[in-house]
């Protein structure tokens, strides 16, 4: 029996087909890149606008329905918001609209309006860039004081 | 016999990589679409239920309740409907709300329907793609003497 000795294979044959498709790798990680940040970003807002949308409920009914204060509201509708967006800072405000008709302005049937605020961090994306310090989100959630609730006095806009 | 994989074929996964990035960030695209459309729902809800809210507790007559009226004695569907409007344009919303008279699991309840077109942030951009997609919500307040 004749041993023959294999011949190597050339350096050159390993190569075949990569030189048609190279250019594609930078173009398509600088898409991915750019696409994945944008998609990032737009989550971020559509994420804070969920938590600052609940925290506007959450707030109101809180104040409408319970014995608490505005302060407490702002308090829960504030954990409602952490509950979403762990590092918090979320901004919330009431307004209480009696139109004018009585002293006390929280009584029943007055509309209570709860707003809450939020900037969004963001990164600058390739192709677009930055949209300065952030994007601003605002929910607010409008409800009337229960017109049978308990823990308020006589005064009433029913 | 194995048989000898295609030479013709080396190479081929450095275009599939673009491709397959490019499919990843389109259905990344699809679902913030879709979270988008989430969050109008959720959204929706809110509004509706706090407009059925407030349409329960105006449309009902409270000295007819405290004279001991049942709640749908002493409810007017007009009056509901003028406070439900009211509570509507108080909301941060936009699109259109229907207030009707109704039964639900046997008992009386107020039925606030909110409408209202939300447009798509990504799939615009594909040719052919829908803009805008119709939601609807409804929410229900019972006319109940007890909770």
């Amino acid at each position: 029996m004749r041993l023959r000795r294999k011949p190597l294979p050339s350096a050159a044959s390993h190569q075949r087909g990569a030189v048609g498709g190279i250019e594609m790798l930078p173009f398509g990680l600088l898409i991915f890149f750019a696409g994945t940040m944008l998609i990032a970003n737009t989550w971020v807002v559509i994420d804070a606008k969920m938590a600052t949308s609940s925290a506007a409920r959450e707030s109101v009914r809180f104040l409408v329905e319970s014995d608490g204060d505005i302060n407490g509201a702002l308090a829960h509708g504030e954990s409602a918001f952490d509950a979403q967006v762990k590092s918090g800072g979320a901004l919330g405000s009431f307004e209480v609209e009696s139109g004018g008709v009585i002293d006390s302005s929280f009584v029943r049937c007055a509309r209570v309006t709860a707003t809450y605020e939020y900037t969004t961090p963001v990164i600058s994306v390739p192709f677009i860039g930055s949209w300065g310090n952030g994007i601003h989100v605002q929910s607010s959630h409008s409800e009337i004081v229960d017109p049978y609730r308990a823990g308020l006095g006589t005064a009433s806009l029913c | 016999m194995l048989a000898r994989p295609a030479r013709g074929g080396r190479g081929s996964a450095l275009l599939l990589v673009p491709a397959g990035v490019l499919i990843f960030i389109i259905l990344a695209a699809i679902t913030v679409d879709f979270s988008h459309l989430y969050l109008a729902k959720r959204e929706l809800h809110s509004v509706a239920s706090a407009v059925a809210n407030d349409a329960a507790g105006l449309g009902i007559d409270a000295v007819a309740i405290r004279e001991g009226a049942n709640p749908t004695e002493a409810f007017s569907l007009q009056l509901a409907r003028e406070a439900g409007k009211a509570s509507f344009l108080a909301q941060d919303t936009d699109g259109t709300v229907q207030i009707i008279l109704t039964t639900r699991d046997g008992r009386p309840a107020i039925s606030v329907t909110v409408q209202k077109q939300v447009r798509y942030i990504f799939a615009p951009g594909v040719p052919g793609g829908p803009s805008q997609h119709t939601v609807a919500v409804t929410a229900y307040a019972y006319l109940l003497s007890e909770p």
